[in-house]
């Protein structure tokens, strides 16, 4: 029996091999090509801008928003809000923005005290920090301070409104006009240069590569457990019952098969990443082991309890490619409503990858 | 009793409600015994009991010998070729295999003609003559055998009904759940499953008339 099985594995390995290729393939193509079908150009911004805040930065969110939206700023400037530092990198690497920001927790809060916190602007290494200042930057800036200017006409109006003299009212919006712009020119100081080389590192495509390569391996793993349904089946059992073999023996032996089928995918997902990566720990080939044999065995277990084969099915790819599409498997998070984003953080195959992108990577 | 191969005692059998109750059938060697009845009669839960795979609720099941159990269902994998399918269950050689199939009386089922195809492309008829194979390699004395002939054509019928006398032939017991009325003339007994009791049909009576 242990022969018959084992030729079943190897019989099996070639369609695994093509058809993890295959969906390898079509994942690849997915992350590479998203940003094509989801990112809408601004055909009216002369420069783009990338920007990221914290969640707990809602004011500043709100405030960008209603820049965003004034004449004088989405003509000449895009501020892409994005929803991580990483998105402001790939944007800025691949010149989707000029530069990017990043604001940082409590930014707002501590804004004016002690512990004032840089934003900071992220430029491409072949631009210099000078070029941005006087080509980009400035410009940007400058619609900023129209957008300040707003509210000092409105603090002039508001100082005649209240009666105070023309000139005094004058005189405050000049005040005020000559200290938005110490403001500005001030801010320079605040913002940090940080060579986008550095966070390129930490957050290239891999671990999205990663993710959905890991998750398409449970998916598979579950597949490839189904497979030996008919093993598991009543009939199946009761013949090797008569023939002497003992269930738990049936069991340990396909889960068995089921944890080399696995094991098996993974080298060749680990391989696959090594070559394009190079920075994989090969301890991670055995740490995931122990891993891979708990997963057999449950998915082992849920075949003896199911009915039938489709039952299975209907479980790992209904339950299990919603999970793996809520998880960022197959598409990145970044990509993805708010609503899902906020999800994923419930979901257990979003740990997963994480789990493994630590465990290959970090 | 002493010569009986497997003797069912006052057996009371239960799948979810109570199929069986009090059922008494002996068989000898060389005996063919039909059980007939309606779909949900208890035939293929009593064929499970005689297996070992099922307890009775009350009564004993005495069986001497080794039993072989062909269900209606097979076993089989699909992406296996017959004789890996075969080596599954036996430590048998592939020579000792083949041997066995064109040289005993295992050749009726002529599973040595397609011993390399995988079962997956194989038709009704071929699976049902492997499964048979596959569980007579194991040489039992007691041949269980659920609807063997179901939704198989003329040829493989015949082919199964000689394999099943030349079992007889040679001192084999055999146990059939069937509807197939050319089957029931091969049987030493027929016994008819009815509302959980067993009745012996008296001999040269219609099996189709017996069901009305």
């Amino acid at each position: 029996m242990i022969k018959a099985y084992c030729k079943r594995v190897l019989l099996f390995i070639p369609f695994l091999v093509a058809y993890l290729l295959s969906l390898g393939l079509c994942m690849l193509a997915c992350i590479v090509f998203a940003s094509e079908f989801l990112f809408e150009n601004n055909e009216d911004s002369i420069l783009s801008v990338a920007c990221y805040v914290p969640d707990d930065e809602s004011y500043t969110r709100l405030g960008l928003n209603f820049v965003k939206q004034m004449d004088s700023v989405r003509h000449t400037v895009d501020i892409n809000i994005v929803n991580s530092e990483e998105k402001v990198v790939k944007l800025v690497e691949s010149q989707e923005a000029v530069a990017g920001l990043i604001v940082p927790e409590g930014f707002l809060e501590n804004m004016g005290t002690k512990e004032s916190k840089h934003v900071s602007i992220i430029f491409r290494d072949a631009d210099t920090y000078d070029e941005h200042m006087v080509n980009d930057l400035i410009y940007a800036m400058s619609d900023f301070l129209g957008t300040s200017q707003c509210s000092i006409i409105t603090a002039g109006e508001y100082a005649e409104e209240i009666g105070l003299d023309i000139t005094e009212a004058d005189s405050i919006e000049n005040s005020v006009l000559n200290k938005c712009y110490e403001y500005v020119m001030g801010r320079k100081s605040k913002f940090n240069k940080i060579d986008a080389e550095d966070l390129v590192e930490k957050f290239e495509v891999r671990e999205q590569m990663t993710a959905s390569y890991v998750l398409y391996i449970v998916m598979m793993s579950i597949f490839i457990i189904s497979f030996f349904f008919k093993g598991n089946s009543e009939i199946f059992r009761a013949r090797a019952m008569l023939s002497g073999i003992k269930n738990w023996k049936l069991f340990l032996l396909e889960a068995g098969c089921a944890t080399v089928m696995m094991y098996f995918l993974y080298v060749i997902m680990f391989i696959a990443l090594f070559i394009t990566f190079g920075t994989l720990k090969i301890a991670a080939l055995f740490t995931v082991i122990p891993f891979i044999m708990v997963i057999a065995l449950a998915g082992t277990a849920l075949c003896y309890l199911v009915k039938s084969p489709s039952t299975v099915s209907y479980i790992t790819f209904g339950a299990g490619t919603g999970l793996m599409y809520l998880a960022g498997g197959l598409l990145p998070l970044e990509y993805m409503p708010r609503f899902f984003q906020t999800a994923a953080v419930y979901n257990p195959l979003y740990y997963l990858i994480t789990y493994f992108m630590r465990a290959m990577f970090i | 009793m002493a010569d009986s191969i497997v003797a069912i005692e006052n057996v009371s059998l239960k799948y979810k409600k109570t199929v069986l109750n009090d059922v008494n059938i002996t068989a000898g060697k060389g005996e063919v015994i039909g059980l007939l009845g309606l779909n949900g009669s208890g035939k293929s839960t009593l064929l499970t009991a005689i297996a070992g795979l099922r307890k009775p609720a009350s009564g004993v099941i005495k069986v001497n010998g080794k039993a072989g159990f062909v269900t209606q269902e097979n076993a089989l994998i699909d992406e296996l070729t017959a004789i890996d399918n075969l080596k599954m269950w036996t430590p048998m050689s592939r020579q000792e295999i083949i041997r066995d199939l064109t040289e005993t009386e295992l050749s009726i089922l002529k599973v040595a003609d397609f011993i390399d195809i995988k079962v997956k492309r194989m038709s009704g008829g071929m699976k049902k003559r492997l499964a048979l194979a596959s569980v007579l390699l194991s040489k039992p004395d007691i041949l269980l055998m659920d609807e063997p002939l179901a939704s198989l054509d003329i040829p493989a019928k015949n082919d199964i009904i000689d394999f099943i006398d030349s079992f007889k032939n040679k001192g084999g017991t055999v146990f059939v759940a069937s509807h197939n009325e050319e089957l029931f003339k091969h049987c030493s007994r027929i016994y008819l499953l009815k509302n959980g009791a067993s009745i012996l049909l008296p001999a040269g009576s219609s099996p189709a008339e017996a069901l009305k």
